[in-house]
């Protein structure tokens, strides 16, 4: 080894520093490698088109604000009192009316038995029926036992749950009326203070012990911030078994026993194609990163945090990609277990699978993909900054590191003569 | 045709050979099947809510309780960062903050405990989750409310008065009639509703046979770097029965594939795929299909890094696009119609009528008929693009 020596500040050259034979010679390595790759088109297609691609498929699939619900439910009343009446007219006054899609919308039927009801939800006229019984705010208003009925389809069990809690609601607020008012007169009778109704009817309409206030969330989740990276890790490891391919071609051809027989050392050389990997996964990550923020409008979050979780996921999967070079005896195991190694980090690090529960929420945590789309993720949706993800960023960096090490010592045995 | 079985059977057998061939085609399909499965299970019958409680008095855990018996899905959570993230990632419908001082504020006599409710800026579910939320309120706090009522229309505030309320309100609350909601569901669950796994089986199926049919291109491509398919022309036996041969061992791996996929779905995780007619025609024609796909890519291929350069992302988009990662009931309707451009969304579809609507063969024809019609193209230009290939 000729570079063991640490790199000397050269006085003349103003702190510019004499890069050591072995560093050079990587660095030359590295630029014919970048050089070549990036005349292959399909490398091209792999890093830098596809994940784009994929992230617009995504957003688009997702542009209807696919968690919305998008229901009608209707208050079908049989029992036709001013107290019904109200109920439905102040259901159907929470409807949206800016013309906006999805949400649930209420429609006032009415309707003269449970038969009639059930027919909304069996013709397809309504997702839910709540049903208010002839007879009903009568029995609520004396104190009586009441009830009225949800007609959902078992298809749609979350469009019958909010239903549900509709009808649970207007139980509660008429309940609420009978108890307030009669626990009012009682108190009244026991008392003797007077009780004036004009009085009794501003208490019952004042707000209630426990208010609940309505804030919206700004900065809107895009879910293309959620796929672009992840795609973009994926064809990453999967172009960066190239480097392991490469190598082996060199091995083959015989060019890489030419080059060993020089004053070059097998660490430059390995590190030299380390090097050009890790500038295209760069290159690829970071164009994914500015084509989705300024021509889809992608908020990822603090652009530092961004940055730092590339710099940190790139060496990882450069790590990944040199144990991959030192494992593999041949082109064609080279490539399987670049597959094998793509999918698995894929399936575990839960790069198709857009969920938070399950085991692949535990296993995203063993993946340096995995960790490196929970940065992306709190950076994004949670607005979390640079400092907030230094501890993920500590594990990807880490898995590299490890990785990357084990990788050039397996890979300086096979170079051995 | 015996020449056409016969590469068939060498292929399949040169395949079955390589062990992380294997690895791709029957390991990672049931990993993907098995995670998907658990992680989707069944469809989710409550919206969810994502519950912050920064009040550790008793009030505060007497109202979290009571949410959870007002149909929603209570998630405890510990910071208000993973509250935000999680509602913009959708995982949660809404957030509820219950502050410091809800205990304090719920049993003072004139104070008032404010909860705030957080949603998305785009979510249109805001209203149905504030009126789960508003009927918990007011359940927990029907006796608290009654004393308000009493003690505000009878103008006091004293003490004495307040506690006379108490005690009436008790009284009325247990000598009211329960007013309750009777739930009636219509229909029956579908199987995929049911099971996560009767989604989760079909649309990998759809999935992965496709992508290994793609990769099968990488066979062709070699074949002719080594010069096998240019002696194949010299030979009586020709290119089409060639590629055709090629073609072949890779439909019946991919049938081994789709049977496999199906038999633990089934067995395993008890998916009930309704007519296994339909179900082992569907799987077929789609095995045929991929294959051909794959065939054509191997014939205009120049090396086997292009076929996986080219199959991999088209595998995965095409996949996205019609249906295999998510249900084209979610997405907007042009997306819909820009899916059935690929043959998954009309092969998802098949699936679905197979096993939510228990449709038969002739249920089917139509999807059925459109993939073979692809499947006949795709081969047909296979064979059209390595005869001029080859003749190059």
């Amino acid at each position: 080894m000729t570079g063991s020596a640490p790199p000397k500040l050269h006085p003349a050259a103003g702190g510019a520093t004499h890069s050591p034979p072995m560093l050079s010679q990587a660095l030359l390595i590295a630029r014919l490698d970048l050089h070549r790759r990036l005349r292959d088109r399909s490398i091209l297609l792999q890093v830098f088109l596809a994940p784009i691609l994929l992230a617009v498929i995504v957003g688009g699939a997702f542009s209807g604000g696919g968690g919305n619900l998008d229901a009608t439910i209707v208050i079908a009343d049989a029992d036709r009192t001013a107290v019904s009446g109200a109920v439905g007219a102040a259901l159907t006054q929470t409807n949206t009316t800016d013309g906006e899609s999805g949400g649930v919308t209420f429609e006032t039927v009415p309707v003269a038995n449970p038969d009639e009801a059930s027919a909304l939800v069996d013709s397809g006229a309504a997702d839910a029926v709540i049903y208010i019984p002839a007879g009903y705010t009568a029995a609520v208003s004396e104190g009586e036992p009441a009830a009225l009925t949800v007609v959902g389809k078992a298809t749609s069990p979350i469009v019958t749950g909010v239903a549900r809690s509709v009808a649970d609601g207007i139980n509660t607020r008429l309940r609420a009326q009978y108890i307030g008012t009669e626990t009012a007169v009682r108190v009244s009778e026991q008392t003797g203070i007077p009780l004036d109704s004009a009085q009794l009817t501003e208490a019952l309409n004042a707000e209630d012990v426990v208010v609940v206030a309505d804030s919206r969330l700004t900065n809107t989740f895009n879910i293309m911030s959620f796929f672009a990276p992840g795609m973009a890790m994926i064809f990453l490891f999967f172009v960066m078994g190239t480097t392991a391919r490469s190598v082996l071609t060199e091995q083959r051809d015989g060019t890489l026993g030419r080059v060993l027989a020089g004053p070059t050392p097998a660490t430059a050389v390995v590190l030299g194609k380390a090097v050009a990997v890790y500038v295209l996964g760069l290159a690829s990550m970071l164009t994914v990163y500015l084509v989705t923020t300024f021509a889809f409008g992608v908020d990822w979050g603090d652009p530092l945090g961004v940055v730092l979780v590339i710099l940190a996921v790139v060496a990882a999967i450069t790590g990944l990609s040199l144990i991959v070079t030192g494992l593999a005896r041949n082109e064609e195991q080279a490539q399987s277990m670049t597959i094998i190694g793509t999918l698995l980090l894929a399936v575990l690090g839960g790069t198709f699978v857009y969920s938070a529960s399950g085991p692949l929420s535990q296993a995203r945590a063993f993946t340096p993909n995995g960790q490196a789309l929970m940065a992306f993720i709190d950076l994004s949706a949670g607005q979390a900054n640079w400092q907030d993800i230094l501890p993920r960023v500590g594990i990807i960096l880490a898995i590299g590191v490890v990785s990357g090490a084990i990788g050039l010592i397996s890979i300086r045995r096979g170079l051995q003569p | 045709m015996s020449n056409v079985l016969t590469i068939g059977w060498f292929e399949t057998k040169r395949y079955l050979g390589d062990k992380v061939a294997l690895f791709t085609t029957v390991v990672m399909p049931v990993l993907l099947v098995v995670l998907i499965g658990l992680s989707f299970g069944s469809t989710p019958d409550r919206l969810s809510i994502g519950v912050l409680t920064e009040d550790p008095g008793p009030a505060a855990s007497e109202f979290t309780q009571q949410l959870e018996s007002a149909n929603l899905d209570v998630i405890d959570y510990t910071s208000q960062d993973d509250l935000a993230r999680d509602i913009r990632l959708g995982f949660i419908t809404a957030g509820l903050t219950v502050p410091a001082g809800f205990s304090a504020a719920a049993d003072s006599p004139d104070g008032q405990a404010t909860v705030t409710m957080s949603i998305d800026q785009t979510s249109a579910n805001g209203g149905a989750i504030a009126s789960a939320i508003q009927s918990a309120a007011a359940q927990f706090a029907e006796q608290r409310n009654a004393v308000r009522v009493a003690t505000n229309a009878l103008g006091t505030s004293d003490p004495a008065v307040a506690d006379a309320a108490n005690t009436s309100a008790q009284q009325v609350i247990a000598s009211t009639g329960e007013t309750t909601v009777d739930e009636t569901t219509l229909g029956a669950l579908n199987e995929s509703d049911r099971n996560g796994f009767a989604s989760a089986v079909p649309t990998q199926l759809t999935l992965f046979v496709f992508l290994n049919g793609l990769l099968a291109g990488m066979t062709l491509v070699e074949s002719r770097r080594l010069g096998v398919s240019k002696r194949m022309l010299a030979t009586p036996t020709g290119i089409g029965p060639h590629i055709l041969g090629i073609g072949l061992g890779r439909w019946w791996l991919g049938g081994i594939q789709a049977a496999l996929l199906l038999a633990i779905g089934a067995l395993l995780f008890g998916v009930d795929f309704g007519n296994w007619g339909a179900v082992a025609v569907l799987a077929v024609v789609w095995t045929a299909l991929a294959a051909a796909v794959g065939m054509l890519i191997g014939s205009l291929a120049r090396t086997a890094d292009q076929v996986v350069a080219i199959s991999v992302p088209l595998g995965i988009g095409m996949g996205m696009l019609g249906g295999s990662m998510w249900p084209l009931s979610v997405v907007p309707p042009f997306m819909r119609a820009i899916a059935h451009a690929t043959p998954h969304a009309w092969a998802n579809d098949a699936w679905i009528a197979i096993i939510d609507g228990g449709a038969g063969v002739g249920g089917i024809a139509t999807e059925l008929l459109v993939l073979s019609a692809v499947t006949v193209a795709m081969a047909s230009l296979a064979v059209f693009f390595l005869r001029r290939t080859l003749s190059k």
